[in-house]
C-alpha cells in the first residue's frame, strides 16, 4: 500500500519533474566546418549565476542540464581562439548547435605588481608604471624618476654617470641618436619597462672582443601600443603676449617597421629644437662648422629657457624604420626647423687696465636670430653575430641669420653710438660614412670608408663703422668663405688568442680645407673705401695624415679588463697663404698612448682607471694672417708663423657601485690632466677693439677633477634621492697686458634632490644646486670675493580626483655677486583629463619678474648684465588622442 | 667641524650603550637564565631553502602566450615583499605550468652569478642577494613543487624540490587531473579588473571559495585548481591559511617557451599519497634527521639560541 502510494505520488510529480529538468545538446563548429573544444555555459536569461558548464569534446558535442525554472535560457560558447558567442533559447529541451566565427579574444593586460627594478645578466629592468603617477605624459617623466637614470637638461641620458651609447624601442634604433623624440613623445602609459642594457656594445659581430663600458636604453612597449598607429594633437592660446602651440604626432611601432612623424610649433616659449638634437652620433670624418663670426647679443640666463625664450617655432620631423628581412633595417629621419628668436638685453663690461685704469663698454642690445634648417639622414643597417655592416648619408643645409641693434657707449673716445649688426650664416654639409665588420672564425676584418664635404659663405655687416678710426666709414662688411673636404680610409684586422684581443688599423686621411675672407668699409657713396692686403685671407691649409692604430686587450674571466692602445701616425700639413704667397709644410710624428682598466671587486663594484698622451698641432684659425672681425669688436690675427703645438696626459679613476635591489648607484671619480703649449694667446685692448696677441713662450697647465653621484631608490614614500659633487682646478698662465702672470680657478659645486610621494595624491619635488667658483691672479690683489650661486626648485604635485592634476613650481636663485641677489619664480597650473583630452591651464611667472639679473667676474674684468624675461603668462592647452587605428 | 660632529655623536653613543647595557642587564638577566632550560619558547621555523640548482638546463616542452602571476598569502596586495611568495601560472596548447617565480629568480640569479664566476670558492657567493624575495623565509613545498598539467593527457604530474639535504629524496609523480566538484555561487568579485563569479568546493580536506572570470575563457587557475569556464584569478580556504590573488596577466603577441628543468627527469617516481607522508615527516622531524638521520653531518644548530622544532605539516591537501 506504501509502495503503491508514493509510486502514484512520483507518478503524479513526474511530469512536473520532467517539465524542470530540460537537456540541451548540440555540435558546435567554426564556418570551415571543424569541430571545436570550447567552453559552454548555460544561465538563465539576465541572470548572471552560472547554472551548469561544461567543455565540449573532441566531436564538438556538448550536453548540459538545467534544473531550473527560467522561461528562456543563454547558453555561451567562449574559447580563447574562438571569442564568445552566444545564443538564447526557451527553456526546453532541445539540440542547439553553434557555428561561429572565431575570433581571438583580446585580452585585458594586468600590470604586474612585481619590484620596480629586476635585472637579468647584464640588463636592468625597470617597471613603468612604479616611477610613474598621473601627471607623467611621456616616459621621459618616468625616466627623470628612475634611479640610476639621469637625463640632463639637454635631453642627453646617462646611466651611473656615463651617457648612453644607443637608445632603442623595441630593440631597434629608428632615431640614431635623436631619442629627444621619442622620450618626449611616446606616452607613458604605452611602455611596460624601461630596459638597461649595461656594458652594451651595439655591434653584435663585436661582443666578447671590444669591450664597452656605456649601457644603453630599451623601451619595451605594452602589446596594446604594438602595431597600432597612435595620433596625439595639441592645440593652445594664451596671452601675455599673445600666445598659441599647437602639435601634431602620429608614431607607429612593431618589431619590424617603425615610424614617428611629428609637427610642433609655438611661440609660448617652449624649447622643441633640444627635441631633435643628436644625443649620439656614429664616427665619421669631421668638417669644420665652426662659425668665427658673431654679433654681440645678450647672454643667456642660466634659467629654464621657457622663462626668456621669445621665439616663433616651426619643426617638423619623419623617423621611418623598416627591417627589410631579419638581418637588414633602413632608417630614413628628415628634419625641418624654423625660429624666429627675440633677445633683449644690456650688459656692461669693465676691462682693468694697467695703471688703475678701466675700459668700461655698455651694450643695450635688441636681436633676432632666423633660423632655417633641413637636415636629411639615410642609414642601412645589417647586426648579426657574424658580420656588420652600415652605411649612413647625412645630408644638412642651414640659412640662418642673426640680426642686433643697439646702443654701444664706452669711456674709450667717448663713444656712443647706435649700431646695426647683421650676420648671415648660411652652411651646407654632406656626409657619407661605410662601416664593414666581418667575423672569420676567432679574427676580425673592419673596413672604414667616410667622406665629407662642407661648404659655409658667412658674412658680417656692421654700420656705422666710425667706431673703428675712419670718420668717412658708412659700414664694415667681414665676409668669410669656408669650403672643407675631408675623407679617412681605414682597414682592420683583429685576432683574438685566449684572453688576448689585438686589432691592428692601417688608415689614411686627407682633410682639405679653403677659407676666402676679406673686410671691406663703405663710405657715405656706398663705394668701397679699402680692401688692404692685411684685411683678406686666402688660405688654402690641407692636412693629410697615415698610421697605423694597435690595440691590445685584456679580457679576463669577467673580473679583469684591461685596454692598451698605441697609434703611430705621420701628420703632414701644408700651409698655402696666398696674398703673402708663403708656402710652408710641417711634417711630424705622433704616438697617443692610452691605456685603460677595470676590475670588478664584487659583482656591484667596480673600480676603472685610465691613463692617455696625445699632441695635436692647433687648426686653420691658428694660422691665418690677415684680421678676420670676428664681432664688431674682435679683431683676431695670428703674427707668429710658427705651427700651434699642444702636448697632454691625463689620467682618471673612478669607482662605481651598483645594486639594483637595493636601487642605489654610486659614481665616484678623480681625474687629473696636465698640458703643455707651445704658445701662449692674449688679448689687447684698441678702443673697445679686443686684439688677439700671441708670443712665442711655452706654457704649461694643469687640471684636477673630483667628483661623485649617487642615487638611491627607497620603497617608503616611492622616494628616489640623488646627490652630487665636483670640485675642479686649473692651473695655468695667463698673458694679461703683456705679462705672463700664474692663475688658478677654482669651482665647487653640489646638487641635492629627492622625489616622494607620501600618498598616492601627492608628489614632492626639492632641488638643490650650489657652485661657488673664484678665480686668483698672481700678483693682482684679490679685488673680489668668490661668486657664490644656489638655485632650489619645489615642485608640488596635488592629485585630488583621478582626471586632476594641479601643480605649482617655486623657483628660487640666489647670486651672491649682483645687488638684486635674489629671483623667485612661480608657476602654477591645473590638468584636466576627460577621455581622451587633456586639458592643461598653465600659469607661469606669476610673480611677473621682468628681467634676470647676473655677474660674473674675474680679477681682471667684471661683466654683469640683465635680460628681459617672459612676463606673467597664462596658456590653455588642449591635448587630444584623435586615435589608435589597429588595422593599420 | 665635521670632527666635532663625528665625536660628539660618538660621545652619545657611548653614553646611550652604557646606560642601555645597564639597564638590559638588570632586566633580562633572571628571564634569560630562565630560558636556557625551557627550549619550549623558541619559535619554530621551516626546513632551510633547497639547494639551487647546478645548472639552469631546461627543455622546452610546450610554448604559449599566457601568463599569470598569483600572489601566495599577500599582506599588501601592492607590495611584493609582503608575499608569501609569487606564482606563475603559464599556459600553452596542450598543457600548463605552475611554479614560484621567486625561486625561478633565485635559481637563474644564482646560476647566472655562478656561471660567470666559475672559481668563486664558497663562502664567496652573494647568497644574500639571492635569497628570494618575499616574507617567507625557507622551504615549503610550494615554493618548490612544479605543477604540470597535460591538459590533452588530463594528468597532473608534481616534482617536489625537497629541503637542503635532502635532495636525494626530490620526487615526483603522476595523477589524474583533479576534479573539484564546483558549487556555483551568485556573488561577483572583481579581481585585477576582471568581473569574477564566485564558486565552492570540497577538496581533499579543505573547503574553498574562488573567484574566476568568464572572460578569460580558460578552465586553469592556480596550484591544482581548474575546471571552471574561466580562469581562476582569486582562491582560498575557510579559514584563508592559503590565498592566491592574481596580479598579473600577460598576453604576449609572440610565443614564449615553456620549460621544465632537465633535471626534473631523473626525480624518483613515487604517488601521491607516500609523498604526502615523506613531506609531512620531513617537515615535522626536519631538525632531527638534520642532526641523526642523515649522513651524520652535524649542521651546526647546537647551542641555546638554536632552534629546536620546525612548523607543523599544514598543507593544502589535508588528506
Amino acid at each position: 500500500m506504501k509502495r503503491l502510494l508514493s509510486l502514484s505520488f512520483s507518478f503524479c510529480f513526474l511530469p512536473l519533474f520532467a517539465f524542470s529538468q530540460t537537456t540541451f545538446t548540440g555540435v558546435i563548429k567554426n564556418k570551415q566546418g571543424e569541430l571545436l573544444i570550447v567552453n559552454v555555459m548555460l544561465q538563465a536569461k539576465g541572470n548572471n549565476t552560472i547554472d551548469g558548464f561544461t567543455t565540449s569534446d573532441a566531436e564538438g558535442k556538448y550536453s548540459l542540464t538545467y534544473k531550473g525554472t527560467a522561461d528562456t535560457i543563454t547558453l555561451t560558447v567562449s574559447g580563447i581562439m574562438a571569442g564568445k558567442h552566444q545564443q538564447t533559447v526557451p527553456n526546453r529541451s532541445r539540440q542547439v548547435n553553434f557555428t561561429i566565427e572565431e575570433t581571438t579574444m583580446e585580452l585585458k593586460e594586468v600590470t604586474i605588481v612585481a619590484d620596480p627594478i629586476r635585472r637579468t645578466g647584464d640588463t636592468l629592468s625597470y617597471t613603468v608604471s612604479a616611477y610613474s603617477d598621473q601627471n607623467d605624459r611621456v616616459i621621459g617623466d618616468a625616466l627623470r624618476k628612475m634611479p640610476g637614470i639621469e637625463v640632463a637638461s639637454s635631453g642627453q641620458i646617462s646611466y651611473n654617470g656615463k651617457n648612453i651609447n644607443k637608445f632603442y624601442v623595441e630593440d631597434l634604433d629608428m632615431l640614431q641618436g635623436r631619442y629627444g623624440i621619442a622620450i618626449n613623445n611616446i606616452s607613458v602609459k604605452d611602455v611596460a619597462s624601461v630596459q638597461v642594457l649595461e656594458n652594451h656594445q651595439p655591434i653584435k659581430a663585436l661582443r666578447d672582443k671590444i669591450f664597452s663600458e656605456n649601457a644603453a636604453i630599451n623601451l619595451k612597449l605594452k602589446n596594446s601600443a604594438k602595431g597600432i598607429l597612435t595620433l596625439s594633437a595639441l592645440v593652445g592660446m594664451g596671452y601675455k603676449p599673445r600666445m598659441w602651440d599647437a602639435e601634431l604626432v602620429a608614431m607607429y611601432f612593431t618589431g619590424k617597421k617603425q615610424n614617428m612623424s611629428s609637427y610642433k610649433g609655438n611661440n609660448s616659449g617652449k624649447n622643441i629644437s633640444s627635441e631633435i638634437q643628436s644625443h649620439y652620433d656614429y664616427e665619421r670624418v669631421g668638417i669644420n662648422n665652426s662659425n668665427l663670426l658673431s654679433i654681440s647679443s645678450p647672454s643667456m640666463p642660466p634659467v629654464a629657457q621657457k622663462r626668456y625664450l621669445y621665439n616663433t617655432t616651426n619643426s617638423i620631423t619623419t623617423n621611418q624604420l623598416f627591417k627589410i628581412n631579419q638581418d637588414l633595417e633602413l632608417t630614413a629621419n628628415a628634419f625641418y626647423y624654423n625660429d624666429y628668436i627675440k633677445k633683449e638685453g644690456y650688459s656692461i663690461t669693465e676691462q682693468f687696465m694697467p695703471g688703475d685704469s678701466f675700459l668700461r663698454i655698455e651694450e643695450q642690445v635688441k636681436s633676432t636670430s632666423k633660423i632655417n634648417n633641413l637636415e636629411i639622414a639615410l642609414g642601412l643597417n645589417a647586426n648579426t653575430d657574424s658580420y656588420f655592416l652600415n652605411n649612413s648619408l647625412n645630408f644638412k643645409r642651414a640659412w640662418d641669420n642673426d640680426r642686433g641693434s643697439g646702443i654701444t657707449r664706452s669711456n674709450a673716445g667717448n663713444l656712443d653710438e647706435t649700431m646695426l649688426q647683421y650676420l648671415d650664416k648660411s652652411a651646407l654639409s654632406v656626409d657619407n660614412t661605410l662601416n664593414l665588420v666581418k667575423n672569420i672564425k676567432d679574427n676580425t676584418v673592419k673596413i672604414y670608408f667616410s667622406v665629407a664635404y662642407g661648404h659655409q659663405p658667412h658674412s658680417l655687416t656692421i654700420t656705422p663703422a666710425n667706431y673703428f678710426g675712419n670718420e668717412n666709414l658708412t659700414s664694415l662688411k667681414q665676409n668669410v668663405l669656408s669650403k672643407n673636404f675631408a675623407s679617412t680610409l681605414r682597414g682592420s684586422y683583429g685576432l683574438k688568442r685566449g684572453n688576448f684581443n689585438m686589432d691592428y688599423d692601417l688608415w689614411g686621411s686627407v682633410d682639405i680645407r679653403n677659407m676666402n675672407t676679406e673686410l671691406t668699409g663703405k663710405d657715405t657713396q656706398e663705394n668701397t673705401v679699402f680692401s688692404a692686403d692685411s684685411l683678406k685671407n686666402d688660405l688654402g691649409y690641407n692636412n693629410y695624415r697615415f698610421g697605423l692604430n694597435q690595440s691590445y686587450s685584456y679580457i679576463g674571466n669577467r673580473k679583469f679588463k684591461a685596454t692598451f692602445a698605441l697609434p703611430v701616425a705621420n701628420y703632414s700639413l701644408t700651409v698655402d697663404d696666398r696674398i703673402p704667397d708663403t708656402f710652408i709644410r710641417h711634417n711630424r710624428w705622433m704616438l697617443n698612448p692610452s691605456l685603460s682598466a677595470s676590475y670588478n671587486l664584487t659583482h656591484q663594484l667596480t673600480a676603472l682607471a685610465g691613463a692617455n698622451f696625445r699632441k695635436t698641432f692647433g687648426n686653420m684659425n691658428d694660422i691665418y694672417t690677415g684680421y678676420i672681425m670676428h664681432s664688431y669688436r674682435n679683431l683676431v690675427r695670428n703674427t707668429i708663423d710658427r705651427l700651434f703645438e699642444t702636448r697632454s696626459g691625463g689620467t682618471n679613476a673612478s669607482l662605481e657601485y651598483r645594486d639594483a635591489f637595493q636601487s642605489f648607484f654610486l659614481n665616484i671619480n678623480g681625474s687629473y690632466g696636465k698640458s703643455w703649449k707651445n704658445l701662449l694667446y692674449g688679448y689687447d685692448y684698441q678702443g673697445i677693439m679686443r686684439v688677439k696677441t700671441t708670443i712665442d713662450q711655452p706654457t704649461k697647465s694643469d687640471n684636477y677633477g673630483l667628483g661623485f653621484t649617487t642615487s638611491k631608490g627607497f620603497r617608503f614614500w616611492k622616494t628616489t634621492l640623488r646627490l652630487s659633487g665636483r670640485y675642479n682646478e686649473n692651473r695655468g698662465e695667463q698673458l694679461i697686458q703683456n705679462e705672463i702672470l700664474n692663475f688658478c680657478a677654482q669651482t665647487y659645486q653640489t646638487s641635492a634632490s629627492v622625489n616622494v610621494s607620501p600618498i598616492s595624491l601627492m608628489y614632492l619635488q626639492y632641488d638643490f644646486g650650489w657652485i661657488q667658483s673664484r678665480s686668483l691672479v698672481e700678483k693682482l690683489p684679490g679685488r673680489f670675493p668668490s661668486i657664490r650661486n644656489n638655485s632650489q626648485a619645489i615642485k608640488i604635485n596635488l592629485y585630488p580626483f583621478k582626471s586632476v592634476t594641479v601643480n605649482m613650481n617655486v623657483d628660487y636663485r640666489h647670486n651672491s655677486a649682483v645687488s638684486n641677489r635674489n629671483t623667485t619664480f612661480v608657476d602654477a597650473g591645473i590638468k584636466y583629463n576627460h577621455k581622451q583630452m587633456e586639458w592643461e591651464l598653465q600659469c607661469n611667472n606669476l610673480l611677473n619678474v621682468k628681467q634676470y639679473v647676473s655677474m660674473s667676474y674675474s680679477d681682471i674684468s667684471t661683466y654683469s648684465y640683465s635680460y628681459d624675461l617672459r612676463p606673467a603668462s597664462v596658456l590653455l592647452n588642449v591635448r587630444f588622442n584623435i586615435g589608435r587605428d589597429p588595422r593599420y | 667641524m665635521i670632527t666635532y660632529f663625528l665625536v660628539g655623536n660618538q660621545y652619545n653613543l657611548c653614553m646611550k650603550q652604557v646606560i642601555f647595557i645597564l639597564v638590559f642587564f638588570v632586566f633580562t638577566a633572571w628571564p634569560s637564565i630562565s630560558q636556557i632550560n625551557s627550549s619550549e619558547e623558541r619559535p619554530p621555523i621551516n626546513p632551510i631553502a633547497a639547494p639551487y640548482f647546478e645548472s639552469i638546463d631546461m627543455e622546452t616542452v610546450d610554448s604559449g602566450n599566457l601568463r599569470i602571476l598569483y600572489a601566495l598569502n599577500a599582506a599588501d596586495i601592492n607590495k611584493p615583499d609582503t608575499y608569501d611568495d609569487l606564482q606563475c601560472l603559464e599556459i600553452g596548447a596542450h598543457s600548463s605550468k605552475y611554479y614560484s617565480f621567486f625561486i625561478y629568480q633565485r635559481d637563474s640569479l644564482a646560476s647566472d652569478w655562478i656561471k660567470k664566476h666559475p672559481n668563486a670558492k664558497f663562502g664567496e657567493h652573494p647568497s644574500a642577494r639571492w635569497a628570494p624575495k618575499g616574507k617567507f623565509q625557507g622551504w615549503s613545498e610550494y615554493h618548490y613543487s612544479e605543477y604540470f598539467k597535460d591538459l590533452s593527457k588530463k594528468e597532473l604530474t608534481e616534482y617536489c624540490r625537497m629541503p637542503f639535504r635532502f635532495t636525494d629524496y626530490n620526487s615526483q609523480y603522476s595523477e589524474p587531473l583533479p576534479v573539484q566538484n564546483w558549487k556555483m555561487g551568485a556573488d561577483t568579485l572583481t579581481v585585477a579588473g576582471y568581473l569574477c563569479q564566485q564558486a565552492t568546493c570540497q577538496f581533499r580536506g579543505r573547503e574553498y571559495t574562488i573567484w574566476f572570470a568568464t572572460d578569460i575563457p580558460i578552465n586553469n587557475g592556480p596550484w591544482k585548481f581548474g575546471g571552471l569556464p574561466g580562469l581562476i584569478l582569486k582562491a582560498y580556504d575557510r579559514n584563508k591559511q592559503y590565498v592566491f590573488e592574481c596580479v598579473g596577466i600577460e598576453n604576449r603577441k609572440e610565443k614564449y617557451p615553456i620549460q621544465m628543468h632537465q633535471a626534473f627527469k631523473q626525480y624518483k617516481k613515487t604517488d601521491r599519497q607516500k609523498l604526502w607522508k615523506a613531506k609531512k615527516n620531513i617537515q615535522e622531524n626536519y631538525l632531527e634527521l638534520l642532526r641523526n638521520g642523515i649522513s651524520g653531518v652535524s649542521m651546526g644548530y647546537g647551542g641555546s639560541r638554536a632552534p629546536t622544532k620546525t612548523y607543523l605539516y599544514n598543507p593544502l591537501e589535508l588528506e
